[in-house]
């Protein structure tokens, strides 16, 4: 015959400290999965903006990120961004250059390809325009979340890579060409994946897409 | 365990060491700046703590100096810069002075050394202001040489010195770093000059900036001295005229 045994008071503590236990370790599990849980998400559409023209809007893993160029600035710099950007060929390139707390470079459209990273030659590689002289003569302050023209590895010259600051660096003013400030979504930049110890990121994050703000709306 | 804490602080501090604009700019760690000179644009670097850095096959290490020694060297380099303009620098592509302590390149002591891919000079702030002063004009030649080496043949340069004079290209004698300007010239300022066509060059250029009096008078006595101060002279000029 079977008897029915109450529980003792430190058994249902010992019961109620497990399934806390449960609890807490399945959801540090999704929050440390979830690298973009708490960043906030950038509403293109809920924002409005004066130059339109010149809003970039880049979507990475953790949202938005809405970039204003400045073409008074660099004017010959950033008609080549917005160029590359109407061909669609920044879309899956790899962030392959993150230095942590400091700046994430992307950019690579020969080795940083989605699919076709190529990890002996990432950041050396040339898109399918020529050269550009630096534009770094107008005085501009490099501050967190500045984006510039990064320098191609033959030389005083730029190409397609480019990085954005996250934290400033004026010295870097009269060294790299400014093409303008991220103003939204600031917080999705630093949660891209760096490369730990090294700069260059193996396995890493990909710009999804990047596009002009008119492009969108349309 | 100890050793696993040190092997994960250790890894910590090269990254974390490396995560700024200076790093990013002339590769090397650990330094902070000291002085922005808004007249010529040239930016000042003092090490925050020792920094070991590689420069193509050499390794450069330096310490973090004393702030008096510091601040007196900075105002020394100043005021010896300033005889050139902002345009200058800008054209012989020059940007950043490095004042550290204990120089070393390839584990040898040195007074200076000049890395022109990164823009930038480094000064050993740890020796008398004669000898500094005297630095300070070499490893800036060495910036211009790399930039204007069309006005500053080695062929022509070559052809100054006696027939049976060979440069040593490599140092046994420590005497043979000495700057101090020679008793009996024949045809180098210093001891240092008689390595290669490049230190010559430079000494030539250092004596011809900070020391113009003594300059003037040995070349009247040194016919080869007189040749390679007219040549660094109007090396000079070409580049003046180009700006």
């Amino acid at each position: 015959m079977l008897t029915k045994i109450k529980q003792s008071k430190s058994e249902k503590i010992l019961l109620i400290f497990l399934i806390l236990l449960t609890i807490f370790a399945v959801s540090s599990f999704v929050l440390i999965k979830n690298k973009c849980l708490f960043v906030e998400k950038v509403k293109v559409d809920k924002l409005t903006f004066e130059n339109r023209e010149n809003i970039v809007v880049m979507n990475i893993n953790c949202g938005n990120v809405i970039i204003e160029l400045l073409p008074e600035v660099s004017p010959n710099a950033v008609a080549r961004f917005k160029n590359i950007i109407a061909n669609k060929e920044y879309d899956n390139v790899a962030f392959h250059r993150v230095v942590e707390n400091f700046l994430v470079q992307a950019g690579d459209l020969e080795f940083g390809k989605k699919g076709n990273v190529n990890y002996t030659y990432i950041g050396s590689g040339k898109s399918k325009y020529s050269l550009i002289k630096p534009e770094k003569d107008k005085p501009f302050d490099f501050k967190k979340g500045s984006v510039g023209f990064a320098k191609s590895k033959n030389g005083d010259m730029e190409d397609s890579e480019f990085f954005i600051l996250l934290s400033e660096a004026p010295l870097f003013e009269g060294e790299y060409t400014p093409l303008g400030n991220v103003t939204h979504g600031f917080a999705a930049l630093t949660k891209i994946k760096s490369g730990n110890k090294s700069e260059y990121v193996l396995r890493p994050d990909f710009i999804n897409s990047l596009r002009m703000l008119p492009e969108i709306s349309n | 365990m100890k050793l696993n804490i040190l092997i994960l602080l250790f890894f910590f501090t090269i990254f974390q060491s490396k995560a700024d604009q200076i790093y990013e700019l002339i590769k090397i760690p650990n330094l902070k700046i000291y002085q922005i000179d808004k007249e010529n644009n040239l930016r000042y670097l003092t090490p925050k703590k020792d920094f070991v850095t590689n420069s193509g096959i050499n390794n450069i290490s330096c310490k973090k100096p004393n702030n008096y020694r510091v601040e007196k060297k900075y105002l020394k380099t100043k005021n010896e810069l300033n005889v050139f303009k902002k345009k200058f620098f800008e054209k012989i592509k020059l940007r950043y002075i490095v004042l550290c302590e204990g120089l070393k390149v390839g584990e040898i002591n040195a007074l200076g050394f000049a890395n022109p891919e990164m823009e930038t000079i480094l000064l050993n702030i740890n020796i008398n202001d004669n000898d500094f002063e005297r630095v300070i004009h070499h490893e800036v030649f060495h910036i211009i040489e790399n930039n204007y080496k069309k006005f500053f043949p080695d062929t022509v340069w070559a052809k100054f010195n006696n027939p049976n004079f060979y440069y040593s290209g490599s140092i046994t004698n420590p005497e043979a770093y000495s700057l101090t300007k020679l008793g009996n010239t024949n045809g180098f300022f210093s001891e240092y000059a008689k390595y290669s066509i490049s230190e010559d060059m430079a000494e030539t250029f250092s004596y011809i900036n900070s020391r113009e009096k003594y300059v003037s008078e040995v070349i009247n006595l040194d016919k080869i001295l007189n040749k390679k101060v007219i040549f660094i002279k109007e090396g000079m000029s070409n580049i003046k005229k180009s700006l």
